[in-house]
């Protein structure tokens, strides 16, 4: 029938029925011929998307052909992958040296009948095996979350005024210095007040330390600059400026506790770690005392004005503070920095002057999203919540095979085509609606005509994150508000995609997108909150994967449609542009791959009190 | 809803008539189809029964029901009102134990995928808990149920031996490309085409055990045979796009959800389609006719 019609150019008449008004009204005929066999025609401009080349090199293959002839006939996983021969090595010298058997491709379901594709991780030309990407066999990944466990910023306000006021102390430029090089000191698990004191092996903690963070020029220079947070020189001048009227006159000092103590304890040791480090430094570098205001001196310096990055959780998921759980999406968005030397002009008006600008915004919020993807689906899920060894396809969708970006690239040159002369976009249920509608059914068409895609984002809940992700966050970024963003994802899922295909995620996955859309919108606290403030400790937000990155990608574009500094908490984003940390938020996707073909070094290791490394 | 009964006043409403699912297309019609218990399905192929035991994997043909009460009429219970108005079905009377059938439909053109499957289900058969997932469709039943509905699931228009599959495990490989049989991928290759007859035959059963003999399921159907049976959008049989009903139904939906979520009576006041006051539409309407009438004042 479809073919039919093509080969009567005739029919084409019937296309398209005549009214009156001349305009053609088109009908059930008009849709029912095959365009794949028109292939030729459009194939010249679809080799020119990244999309294309991107699976093309992942596949080696044609991604427009919908029949895969090699399959059953790879070899298996072995034959396919370096670093499946490399586990079946070890599988084998692990069996011999400990006589229990280890690692074994014999039991279970034969991997790689079908193609095992390499990941082609995004916005570089790095590709890497699948199992590079687990959370277990990637130390950039685990750095990353260790780097987010270990911080804790303390506020020196409180203290410093409890120093002057109860203690009598005196706070001067060097007493605030020598506080500072004491805190190095402590933090590391240096002794400063007991006399007979075993210490830790400063090779085993060399990334903990402390800097001074402030918004004021003047009290920022009367510290030494080797322990200075400069968020002037970690930023564009304008989003600089705008970080240091965020964070204001006060004084905070960030503090790294040893990636040590995280892969030993929990992050709440890292809080209690902070707590007792910077309390010593106070008693050593002022001298203080034994006598009864130190226990208010003591809650002051501990824990008045303490912040962690996450809260404690509720009962069921219970953990302690400072746990990927607990840290709130708005936080997640401002541990990213990939924007840090972006002018922050509102998304909007940047991509209808300058494409390219429009299109450096949108690799920054892609950046936020694999940091999320990492954090919430692979640790959080895939680690503490399941017990299982990551859902690493769920984070691959994120930062492989340049597909976000393709999408992303698309409609910044939509926006800067025909939105030029526009001032803003209307932050409206009905607006969203539509760009929304148009982005979802524009990507199942992508889907749709690439096979390979299908194939490459096999399971449904992989689909339904980039649905998620990529309608609603462009939103947020267009309009500037992630809720408008929040409430489109339920309906970007749970009803458009769902409808169109008659099928979602997997069992469970349209849960939080079907308690009841007005939770999206919410903003009374035992329905929602704030999106900024909700995050993976909010109950209503079920153990479902692939989810969260949307939600922190929202909560970023949010802030980039704003042209703000921050999300909620300038504190956090000026912590995280710190050079210093071993993994850099700048630029997670490098990292990430940097870590796949093993270069990335990690801290926290034992090597130096190991056998034979003294 | 006084808004919406003023403006039906004056029309007379016939009797409910369920109309299931909104679209004129011919896809939103085999959806209809599917749903609708009062329309038969098409046969398409035969599956003999004692094939079909083996191809469950749940009992040997010929084996007794496992029961896991006594039958409901030795059962001397509590008197319930509800288990008077509700007949059991035969399975549930006889005491079997539940057991389930579940299908993987492909992304290419399948003749039923999950929520359609779920909706199908719920709407033609009686004892029955279904969970949906994004290739696969769990049915559970009590075991005799089961088998005669799996009967009708496979022997009709609802399945396509090439593009849905039976299987209890290692459900994936809905969204692979076909194979070179234009067959959906199975990791646990449970059938084949077999070139001599021309039909799928399976050499396992649900759970990917050996059969003793291989069982022919029917012939698969060509793509384009396929396509008329295909219940999604699809860019190349109907772009979802072009469908402006169901837009406007989900459109509809999804703004009422959200209104009368906060509060169910704002959707007296509130078009959920348009997401503005019954009032302000009658303005527009009003402005425009003024238009059409040579403009304003």
């Amino acid at each position: 029938m479809a073919e039919d019609v093509n080969v009567n150019k005739d029919d084409r008449k019937k296309f398209f029925h005549w009214r009156s008004t001349k305009i053609p009204l088109a009908t059930e005929l008009s849709y029912r011929y095959d365009p794949m066999e028109m292939k030729e025609k459009f194939l010249p401009t679809e080799k020119q998307r990244e999309l294309y080349n991107s699976l093309n090199k992942v596949f080696s293959d044609d991604p427009m052909d919908k029949m895969n002839k090699k399959v059953y006939k790879y070899g298996g996983a072995v034959g396919q992958s370096r670093a499946k021969q490399e586990f079946v090595e070890w599988g084998k010298k692990l069996a011999k040296e400990r006589g229990i058997p280890s690692y074994n491709r014999e039991v279970g379901i034969p991997l790689g009948q079908r193609y095992y594709e390499p990941q082609l991780i995004s916005g570089t030309d790095i590709i890497v095996d699948f199992d590079d990407l687990n959370l277990y066999n990637n130390p950039a990944m685990q750095q990353m979350i260790d780097d987010v466990k270990r911080t804790v910023i303390i506020g020196l306000d409180i203290p410093h005024r409890v120093l002057q006021l109860r203690v009598g102390k005196e706070i001067t430029p060097e007493s605030m210095n020598l506080y500072m090089e004491t805190l190095q000191h402590t933090l590391g698990g240096g002794a400063v007040v007991q006399e007979h004191m075993a210490e830790v092996h400063p090779g085993l903690t060399y990334d903990a330390y402390a800097k001074i963070l402030t918004g004021d020029d003047e009290l920022k220079e009367q510290f030494d600059k080797r322990w200075v947070l400069d968020v002037d020189k970690e930023f564009h001048p304008e989003r600089a400026e705008k970080l240091k009227k965020g964070i204001g006159e006060s004084l905070y000092v960030v503090t790294r506790n040893p990636t040590l103590r995280v892969r030993m304890a929990d992050g709440g040791a890292i809080k209690r770690g902070s707590a007792i480090a910077s309390t010593m430094a106070f008693v050593a570098s002022y001298r203080l005392t034994g006598e009864a205001v130190i226990s208010d001196f003591a809650y002051a310096a501990k824990h008045a004005q303490q912040i962690a990055m996450g809260e404690i959780m509720w009962q069921s998921r219970s953990r302690a503070e400072n746990e990927p759980g607990g840290i709130p999406y708005g936080y997640w968005a401002d541990i990213c920095t990939a924007e840090s030397y972006l002018e922050p002009k509102p998304f909007f008006s940047a991509v209808v002057e300058d494409l390219d600008e429009g299109k450096r915004q949108l690799d920054a919020a892609l950046e936020a999203g694999t940091i999320a993807a990492v954090a919430l689906e692979n640790y959080w899920l895939g680690v503490y919540m399941s017990g299982g060894i990551s859902f690493t396809s769920a984070s691959a969708v994120v930062m492989a095979g340049n597909i976000l970006d393709d999408f992303v690239y698309r409609f910044a040159e939509l926006l800067h085509t025909y939105f030029k002369g526009h001032e803003r976009f209307p932050s409206k249920w009905m607006t969203g609606r539509a760009i929304t509608e148009t982005a979802v059914q524009y990507m199942m068409e992508v889907y749709e005509k690439y096979p390979a895609l299908f194939e490459y984002h096999w399971g449904g809940g992989l689909r339904m994150a980039v649905m998620g992700i990529i309608g609603p966050a462009l939103l947020s970024m267009t309009t500037g508000d992630a809720m408008l963003g929040n409430m489109l994802v339920n309906y970007a899922i749970g009803l458009i995609a769902k409808e169109g295909w008659v099928r979602t995620g997997f069992s469970g996955q349209e849960v939080q997108d079907h308690i009841g859309m007005p939770y999206s919108c919410s903003l009374r606290a035992e329905e929602g909150g704030l999106i900024e403030l909700r995050g993976m400790n909010t109950p209503y937000i079920s153990y479902t994967a692939t989810h969260s990155a949307a939600a922190v990608a929202q909560c970023y574009a949010g802030m980039m449609g704003r042209g703000s500094a921050w999300c909620t908490s300038p504190l956090v984003k000026a912590a995280f542009a710190d050079p210093h940390l071993i993994f850099n938020f700048r630029e997670p996707r490098k990292e990430i791959a940097r870590g796949a073909l093993r270069e990335f070094e990690p801290a926290g290791e034992r090597d130096i009190v190991r056998p034979g490394r003294r | 809803m006084a808004e919406l009964k003023r403006r039906r006043r004056g029309r007379k409403i016939k009797k409910y008539k369920p109309q299931l699912y909104p679209g004129p297309d011919e896809v939103s019609e085999r959806r209809r189809f599917a749903m609708d218990a009062s329309r038969r399905l098409k046969r398409f192929r035969s599956i003999p029964d004692d094939n079909l035991v083996m191809l469950l994997g749940h009992r040997h043909p010929g084996e007794l029901y496992l029961s896991i009460h006594p039958p409901l009429d030795e059962l001397v219970e509590k008197y319930d009102p509800v288990k008077n108005i509700v007949e059991p079905t035969p399975g549930a009377r006889a005491g079997d134990r539940i057991r389930f059938i579940l299908f993987t439909d492909s992304v290419y053109y399948p003749p039923m995928a999950p929520w359609l499957r779920a909706r199908a289900y719920l709407n033609r058969y009686r004892g029955i808990d279904t969970v949906v997932y994004s290739s696969r469709q769990l049915l559970e039943m009590r075991e005799r149920d089961l088998e005669a509905v799996s009967k009708e699931l496979i022997e009709t228009n609802l399945f396509d031996p090439g593009r849905v599959a039976i299987r209890g495990l290692t459900t994936h490989g809905h969204s692979l490309r076909l194979d070179e049989d234009g067959l959906m991928f199975d990791a646990r290759r449970r059938y084949k085409f077999d070139k001599e007859i021309g039909e799928v035959v399976y050499i396992k059963n649900a759970q990917a055990e050996i059969l003793d003999m291989p069982i022919p399921v029917g012939r698969p159907m060509s793509e384009r045979e396929a396509r008329g049976q295909d219940v999604t959008y699809r860019w190349d049989v109907a772009p979802y796009k072009s469908r402006t009903e169901i837009m406007s139904v989900i459109a509809r939906y999804g703004t009422a959800r959200i209104i009368g979520g906060y509060n169910p009576e704002l959707l007296d006041e509130i078009d959920p389609l348009y997401g503005v006051r019954y009032d302000e539409i009658d303005k527009i309407k009003n402005n425009s006719e003024k238009y059409k009438n040579g403009g304003g004042e």
